[in-house]
């Protein structure tokens, strides 16, 4: 009952949480580290090397976009996996549009289409009181089909107009880059909408009785995510020079992976943070071009990838037989 | 007197995750014995009983039967050793049939080359029920289709497939009609003739004292006396078990009620939704108004329709000037704050921190250009109402999981109290805390309806429902059907009379 007089066992007790706590805020950290210097050592520094690196900048840079948008919904505890099927599809669709159209209703086609996308899995959840899991991942096959009909209609790939080769540069990922990030983390930490999606990933019916909007929180969660994903689609085709069948398909993975090895429990709750995303998105950037330039094969970068994961999750989550992600 | 206990606890503890159930806790029952077992809720008595029946299991501690080591593996090894309980929540699988329940665990006795004799065992089962509890309950019925009171019949027989050597009766009277409490009454007596022993959970000490002929006292899980049956006095029991003399003012101490004329501030008209039917009645400014009524009688439900967590078969809950409630977010908008009888998984996001959930329904106030939230802000509240309510905590970003029953009561009304709201609804605020915190909560809602805030108490706890309340509603099945004013002739047994 009293705090007065703490016993020595106790604040020894402090102690020991203090240090675990410190420990499992860094360790994200530390893997980073622990990954560079090995893939820089087995490329013997080809990592390290400035081009690669801007190599690294530009591939990372819509994982960043689309990461830090997830971190939202994540926040929830429900997971998108619609992401990397809606960074595709919107590609597809930028690059017809700014083909046919312009280049600008082009980007806006990508942007409208990505955050469509994203509405229709918030109402598809809300509304029709589906299961966020089995949603998303309908969405994906859909999308996944609707992506392949439309670049077999334009012959397999669709190229973008050459004009908008030279919207590229880094002058404008850095940019965007900073806004972005700055935004993400306003609206994150400062504003109602992730303070609501932080607290609905610890309890849906706490949440529900201190008058957060449940359904209208969720549905933005996934706005959000799908209007990043069209964002990240029209980059891709940027940085690509179009759109092929296969865009975007290691996206989802990618993201839900970066911002687990961030830090951030797949669960979402306390634990969520931006800053997880962009921690996440330079470990597994820097592990997919590590394992490129060390020579791996597509198949063993999976099962590298699979089982990292898979570790991750286990040493990070209350493990309780009764739950499963939703 | 040297006789030897037909059971035997030595120095038993039990802790929950950070709550210490049970320390050190020492007792003998004797043969022909009714031993009472008191204490306030949260003493440790219910998870003695636990313990013993072999439904939980002590950390450390010996028990000892007839002299022997007695290890219970589970509530069947224990009734096999001939020890039974009766429970004071359901305790029958209401989805079997009444038969299958009272001999539960025993099928195997019942099973010739493997199969069931079901024949056999529904005329075991039909037996025991005329036997033992005298009723024409059908065995064959499914235990879910009988009423509550029947059900507790069925346990009752079930404890007696076995005559037991120790029958344990935890809080089960409250929930029975005099009729049942009389059969109750007769086995009990029955097992004293025949040496066996009896340990009797009650909240209700005039009870106590007719049944038992000794008590012991439990408080805050530790041992504290027992007492013979000529020592057994309602004001001793009483200050043993909350640790001094029990003051008047330990609720509140005036009998003033509202004025007829105080403004209303919320209207419940002719509500029905699951289990309620038509509920009416108003609450006034500055009043306290209890709910009182059996656990599943509907008063948790009426807190859940208030606050517009349920969806309304007929009726509306409106605030005056402010309109209908239809939603918590709108329940919350006009000035209402809700505290669940399930604090953990509902009024509280316990992995979060102290400011985070002291802030979190009032952060459309902080907003500053109508998004952004300061920092400092948030901290200013949370440590403003931290202070008044003097919240023992490290600092505001400590884990609320962290924090004591009473402590997380706090974090929940100075979440309310941040909000200015001006109705509480509170389900069980005292649940599971301890003493001396209780009376702080107290104060706090003492202070509340001073400064002119409505407030609803429902409890299961009687004695603070009368002695807090302005007004009394008395539900029974989803119904209101008494209403009492503020008044110190009004007795539990007036309330539990209206009740059952």
């Amino acid at each position: 009952m009293d705090n007065a007089a703490k016993t020595v066992s106790e604040q020894q007790a402090d102690r020991a949480l203090k240090r675990k706590q410190l420990f499992s805020k860094s360790i994200s950290f530390l893997g980073l580290v622990v990954l560079v210097v090995f893939f820089a050592v087995v490329t013997g520094g080809q990592l390290l090397n400035p081009d690669n690196l801007m190599l690294i900048f530009k591939q990372g840079f819509t994982l960043f976009i689309a990461a830090l948008a997830a971190v939202f919904i994540m926040a929830t505890g429900n997971l998108d996996f619609s992401i990397g099927a809606n960074v595709g599809f919107s590609c597809a669709i930028c690059a017809l549009v700014a083909k046919s159209v312009s280049p600008v209703a082009g980007v806006a086609a990508a942007l409208c289409v990505g955050a469509l996308i994203g509405a229709a899995n918030g109402v598809i959840i809300t509304k029709l009181k589906m299961p966020s899991f089995i949603t998303c991942l309908c969405m994906m096959f859909i999308l996944m089909a609707a992506t392949q009909t439309v670049c077999s209609n334009e012959g397999g790939s669709i190229s973008m107009p050459l004009s908008m080769r030279r919207w590229e540069s880094v002058g404008m990922y850095v940019v965007i880059g900073v806004i972005y990030f700055a935004v993400m983390l306003v609206m994150f930490r400062y504003t109602k909408f992730g303070k609501y999606m932080k607290a609905l990933g610890v309890s849906v019916e706490a949440s529900r009785q201190s008058g957060v909007g449940v359904d209208k929180m969720i549905f933005l969660g996934y706005l959000l995510s799908g209007a990043a994903a069209g964002f990240a689609g029209f980059l891709t085709m940027l940085r690509v020079g179009g759109a092929s069948q296969t865009t975007g398909m290691a996206m989802t993975n990618d993201v839900i992976v970066a911002i687990v090895f961030g830090g951030m429990s797949i669960s979402g709750g306390a634990t969520s943070k931006i800053s997880a995303a962009l921690l996440g998105m330079l470990i597994v950037t820097t592990l997919n071009n590590g394992m490129v330039l060390a020579g791996y094969g597509g198949e063993l970068q999976q099962l590298v990838k699979g089982i990292l994961f898979l570790v991750v999750i286990a040493v990070s989550t209350k493990r309780d037989p009764n739950t499963i992600v939703k | 007197m040297e006789r030897s206990p037909l059971i035997e606890v030595k120095e038993i503890s039990k802790s929950f995750t950070s709550t210490k159930a049970l320390q050190h806790v020492s007792m003998a029952v004797y043969p022909g014995e009714v031993h009472g077992l008191i204490g306030e809720n949260g003493s440790g008595k219910s998870t003695l009983s636990a313990i013993i029946s072999g439904n939980l299991k002590a950390d450390e501690g010996e028990m000892f039967l007839f002299g022997e080591p007695y290890r219970p593996a589970d509530s069947f090894d224990a009734s096999q050793h001939g020890v039974s309980m009766i429970v004071q929540e359901q305790g029958t699988i209401d989805t079997v049939s009444v038969a299958a329940n009272i001999c539960a665990g025993r099928e195997d006795q019942y099973c010739r080359f493997g199969i069931l004799d079901s024949k056999r065992l529904t005329q075991d089962a039909q037996k025991l029920l005329e036997e033992v509890v005298g009723t024409s309950i059908s065995p064959n019925a499914l235990a879910g289709t009988l009423s509550f009171e029947d059900r507790k019949l069925v346990e009752i027989a079930r404890a007696f497939y076995k005559m037991p050597e120790l029958f344990i009766v935890d809080e089960t009277t409250t929930a029975l009609p005099q009729k049942g409490r009389n059969i109750l009454y007769g086995l009990i007596r029955k097992l004293r003739e025949a040496g066996k022993a009896v340990i009797f959970i009650s909240h209700d000490i005039d009870e106590l004292i007719q049944v038992c002929n000794c008590v012991t006292i439990l408080r805050d899980g530790k041992y504290i006396a027992t007492l013979k049956e000529d020592e057994m006095e309602p004001g001793r029991m009483k200050s043993l078990m909350v640790g001094r003399e029990v003051m008047d003012n330990f609720y509140r101490s005036d009998y003033e009620t509202c004025p007829p004329d105080a403004p209303v501030t919320l209207e419940v008209q002719n509500v029905s939704a699951g289990i309620l039917k038509n509920i009416s009645f108003q609450l006034h400014q500055g009043e306290i108004l209890g709910l009182a009524g059996l656990s599943d009688c509907g008063i948790h439900d009426v807190g859940k329709v208030v606050f517009g967590l349920r969806e309304l078969s007929a009726g509306s809950v409106q605030i005056p000037g402010k309109g209908k409630v239809t939603s918590p977010h709108r329940a919350i908008q006009a000035g209402m704050g809700f505290m669940s009888k399930d604090r953990d998984t509902e009024s509280m996001l316990i992995t979060l921190n102290i400011q985070e959930n002291i802030v979190l329904p009032s952060l459309g106030d902080l907003q500053k250009l109508g998004f952004f939230i300061s920092p400092r802000s948030e901290r200013a509240l949370a440590e403003k109402w931290c202070t008044r309510l003097s919240v023992k905590m490290r600092d505001l970003e400590q884990s609320c999981a962290e924090l004591s029953g009473g402590n997380k009561q706090k974090i929940v009304l100075a979440k309310w109290l941040g909000n200015n709201s001006d109705i509480f609804v509170l389900d069980c605020p005292t649940r599971g805390i301890d003493i001396g915190v209780k009376e702080t909560i107290y104060r706090i809602i003492e202070d509340l309806k001073q400064q002119g805030k409505s407030i609803i108490m429902i409890s299961e706890e009687l004695p603070e429902v009368i002695g807090m309340s302005d007004r009394i509603l008395v539900l029974k099945d989803g119904e209101i059907v008494k209403s009492f004013d503020r008044s110190p002739d009004l007795s539990e047994a007036d309330v539990i009379h209206y009740m059952i």
